[in-house]
């Protein structure tokens, strides 16, 4: 097990050059400047060639290149050509929590809900309740997440002239508050989490309901529930696990629709604005810490597939 | 020493008389709600520099007097003050004799002190340096935190009548080149170092000679006006300009000229302010600043007594407009922005009106225009007759009927202005007609004496440049490019975000394109030199026309009102009739807020200081009329 860690590490090295080489050449060709961002309205030749120089723009790419790559290992995460040279580090850690906690309250609503409806639907299929489940959970898959949170917000400021707070309530200091706020956004992004967690799981539990070791349960004289939950959801969660880790994953790499109907900064928003402004240092490095998140992640999922069934073991 | 008696005498008296005409004409002034610029008729020709402000412009409340000042300030340079106090706006008259208390009282207000103001602004703030950028957002996050020398009257919607800010008094001299101006006394920044001349020294000379590494984007204004800053003593300072012009005073109630510290912007001149915001301004900032947050707090030791009437303001920034829109609503904020922006449709502020009559909206049409440029360094752009026949085939009232951005169609100078251009000789210029069969047939005709002479046009391979995240420039887009087809121009749009068009404006690396420009001045120091003059500011169309740029130098320092305009309207038709840079619009914006916001207007003017929010009040009736 150790030995496979190791190995997985070690490939994430080239996986991480690879990534790093092609965000950075992207971010290079593509059209626009931040020099243009920066000085607003009123760029002209002269602001503009002062301020390229200034943000050392003119430096050959392979210079460029090295200098960041250098930087990032070193520790140093570079600095913000848009955001007033502010350290990438600082920008990231300001809104890793909004996306942290928009990504926990997400998956709690997401598990809590979408295990036990799956469940029921695999147990019930091809009942009512099977149907209506069903319903929900391709409603849940169709609907644009944007949609359904502009639609939440207009329903929230109409109904009851209320909306949620425009910057981010912390847990540890108002608690009531924090989930006031991110309890609308988490609906959204966790209804399409719902639907498609507990499709797994119905798919899932089908296909295991099916196996003989189920029949053999029930025929010792288990209950249903045991049956169910020790026999069957144990067996069928791998998949539901992996589809769970990604999609955590998935969520912290940035929610950008959602933070933006609800006004939210988290990493999302921090990079389709570094996009936006070609803020390439940060952008470049968002995605590089993003890959890296990813590879962490898969390694982590498929330990997890060790521990959750014992007949795995990697080599 | 008789001669400049007599002059000022004379001077004196034309302005008491102006004022009483204008008073008996222009008291009457409709309420805000009611001033729409664009409702407003065009400019007379014939009318004195006064008229078009107090009979075209957006109105002032009821209450106040009119704007008759403001020609003085802005249009034509004012001989010494002496002992007398005619140079002074009445907005700064009752500053100076009742505070600020005076100043809202005559113009109907009874301010409220305390509570906390919920502001949005629409743009990230990319540095907390005004002075290295023309962002909007920058200035408008920063502004409550400075003070400049002078400000701007809160109820001027036209912002131009000048008030005091730093400089309590001010005398012009030598035609109005030099101005000295007297400084507040026991002025402290926020950290508790005394202000003295030397940081508006410093101030000044850091923008018009920025150290190595630091952009001053309005370094070529000030240099273009300014010979040299004294500083006699700690509460003076002298302006020596390059000639009379108005500008030279109205530069120092700009906004985006605040004075800055030296003691901290000296160790670090680059870097110092990009992410430090420390003024003497009315608010100082509570917390550090977060990318989608800043938090104020009212300065106690602010140097005017009784100001600000706010306790705290929260400054959220919001970019999405259906948010923004929502959290006025809600009252998560109580407008849209402290400076107008071309954000919130009509649409979008009829929606809002529509579900709550306690929103005000309020229109004016501001110092932003919307262009076309052409690059004239390209074929076939580089022939008038091609340009001629673009800016015939366009019909600019019809953009603003179908676009959701409205605008008020003008040339080169803007059109509720004293420098606008009269409409009879407007309607004389290239693309200004009345009859746009007439111009579709003059367009058709200058591309067929065209492509006859240098053969036919491919326009296939020519694209009309468009931002995709700026609104209206995609409209504009799509509403000019069925209207270049009727004469023949099958024109491509080359849809690309913002960063990128500028970019291609700014590198000359574009065919055409539809952009839009905010400008500092209603002066065409200002709007030529940075639109049309030979190496100006955006000179993006790189079209030199000679004649234009002798024109510009003349009128410069002229300090005849009326011979300026001349030269001012002969600038006008050459750079219309040229076609190269063509001015679709000066935008016509929507403000919406809550009516319990007081002390404010929408201005024209986009750099007003009324961003700076010392004047703004909550009508609350849980708070008192008196600082507890």
């Amino acid at each position: 097990m150790k030995q496979y860690i190791a190995r997985r590490l070690l490939l994430a090295i080239p996986t991480l050059i690879g990534v790093s080489l092609i965000i950075f050449i992207i971010m290079a060709v593509i059209p626009g400047d931040v020099a243009v961002a920066i000085l607003g309205d009123a760029a002209n030749q002269k602001t503009v060639a002062e301020l390229r120089e200034q943000l050392g723009l003119n430096a050959p790419l392979y210079e460029r290149y090295w200098n960041w790559v250098s930087g990032m290992f070193s520790g140093d995460l570079g600095y913000s050509v848009f955001l007033g040279g502010r350290p990438i580090a600082d920008l990231m850690v300001e809104h890793f929590p909004v996306t942290l906690n928009l990504a926990v309250y997400t998956m709690i609503i997401a598990v809590v809900l979408a295990v036990p409806l799956g469940t029921i639907s695999a147990i019930r299929h091809n009942s009512w309740v099977d149907y209506a489940l069903r319903v929900f959970s391709i409603i849940g898959l169709s609907v644009p997440v944007f949609w359904l949170g502009i639609m939440i917000v207009l329903f929230l400021a109409k109904t009851f002239s209320w909306q949620p707070e425009l910057s981010w309530v912390s847990p540890f200091e108002d608690p009531w508050g924090n989930i006031k706020q991110m309890i609308w956004p988490s609906v959204t992004l966790g209804y399409f989490q719902v639907a498609f967690i507990a499709r797994m799981t119905r798919s899932s539990l089908l296909e295991v309901i099916q196996e003989d070791y189920m029949r053999t349960a029930r025929s010792k004289g288990l209950n249903e529930r045991v049956v169910t939950v020790r026999h069957g959801l144990r067996n069928a969660i791998i998949p539901i696990v992996t589809i769970g880790g990604l999609q955590f994953v998935a969520l912290l790499a940035g929610v950008v629709v959602t933070e933006k109907v609800f006004n939210l900064a988290g990493w999302g928003t921090l990079l389709v604005n570094g996009v936006s402004n070609r803020d390439f240092p940060l952008v470049q490095t968002i995605i590089l810490i993003f890959a890296g998140i990813v590879i962490v992640a898969n390694l982590l999922t498929d330990m997890l597939y060790a521990w959750l069934d014992p007949r795995i073991r990697y080599q | 020493m008789i001669g400049k008696l007599k002059f000022r005498i004379t001077l004196t008296v034309g302005v008491i008389l102006i004022l009483a005409v204008l008073a008996a004409c222009g008291g009457d002034s409709a309420t805000e709600e009611q001033a729409a610029a664009t409702e407003a008729p065009a400019p007379q020709a014939t009318q004195p520099p006064a008229a078009p402000t107090a009979t075209t412009a957006p109105a002032a409340p009821a209450t106040r007097a009119p704007a008759a000042t403001v020609p003085q300030a802005t249009a034509a340079p004012v001989a010494s003050a002496g002992g007398d106090d005619s140079h002074y706006s009445e907005a700064a008259r009752t500053l100076m004799s009742g505070g600020a208390l005076a100043l809202a009282e005559a113009n109907g207000e009874k301010p409220r002190y305390g509570g906390k103001f919920l502001t949005s602004g629409p743009e990230l703030i990319p540095s907390a340096d005004m002075h290295q950028t023309s962002f909007g957002g920058v200035y408008t996050i920063t502004a409550p935190i400075y003070n400049g020398l002078l400000a701007t009257s809160p109820y001027d919607p036209l912002a131009l009548e000048l008030i005091p800010d730093l400089a309590t008094s001010w005398e012009l001299a030598d035609e109005g080149a030099t101005v000295t101006f007297h400084l507040a006394e026991n002025v402290k920044w926020h950290d508790g170092a005394p202000f003295s001349s030397d940081d508006v020294k410093y101030t000044i000379e850091r923008i018009m000679f920025p150290p190595e590494g630091m952009v001053s984007p309005r370094k070529e204004t000030l240099k273009s006006l300014i010979e040299s800053v004294d500083t006699p003593d700690a509460n003076t300072v002298v302006i020596n300009g390059r000639g009379p012009s108005p500008l030279v005073l109205a530069v120092f109630s700009n906004g985006w000229q605040g004075i800055i510290p030296r003691h901290i912007v000296e160790p670090d001149p680059v870097n110092a302010l990009k992410t430090a915001a420390i003024g003497t301004g009315p608010f100082r900032l509570r917390s550090e600043p977060t990318t989608l947050l800043w938090e104020y707090e009212r300065n106690p030791d602010y140097f005017k007594e009784g100001l600000p009437y706010l306790d705290e303001m929260d400054y959220n920034i919001i970019l999405d407009q259906q948010v923004r829109s929502t959290a006025i609503l809600t009252k998560r904020t109580y407008w849209n922005e402290s400076a107008p922006h071309p954000t919130l449709t009509d649409e979008q502020a009829q929606a809002l009106k529509s579900q709550e009559d306690d929103i005000i909206i309020s229109n004016a049409t501001i110092l932003t225009e919307s262009h076309l440029a052409l690059m004239t360094e390209r074929e076939p752009f580089d022939d008038i007759r091609v340009r001629q026949a673009i800016s015939e085939a366009i019909d600019r009232a019809r953009i603003s009927d179908l676009a959701g951005q409205k605008g008020t169609v003008g040339t080169g100078n803007f059109p509720l202005g004293p420098w606008a251009l009269p409409p009879e000789r407007q309607a004389e210029l290239i693309g200004y007609g009345p009859d746009m069969e007439v111009r579709r047939e003059n367009a058709r005709r200058l591309l067929a004496e065209y492509e006859a002479e240098k053969g036919e046009i491919d326009w296939s391979t020519k694209k009309l440049q468009c931002s995709t995240n700026i609104a209206f420039s995609i409209e504009y887009c799509q509403i000019i490019q069925p209207m270049l087809k009727e004469v023949g121009i099958d024109i491509e749009l080359d849809p690309a975000d913002v960063s990128q068009t500028r970019g291609n404006e700014v590198s000359g690396n574009f065919d055409l394109s539809l952009l839009g420009a905010g400008l500092d001045f209603d002066d065409p120091t200002d709007t030529f030199g940075q639109l049309f003059i030979t190496d100006g500011g955006r000179w993006y169309q790189r079209r030199s026309i000679p004649e234009l740029d002798d024109l510009y130098e003349a009128q410069k320092f002229e300090p005849d009102f009326e011979k300026r305009r001349e030269l001012t309207w002969q600038m006008d038709e050459i750079a219309m009739n040229d076609s190269s840079y063509m001015i679709m619009h000066w935008f016509l914006i929507n403000h919406a807020r809550w009516n319990f916001v007081k002390g404010w207007v929408a201005s024209a003017n986009i750099r007003s200081t009324n961003a700076r929010m010392e004047y703004v009040w909550l009508d609350f009736p849980e708070l008192p009329h008196t600082r507890p």
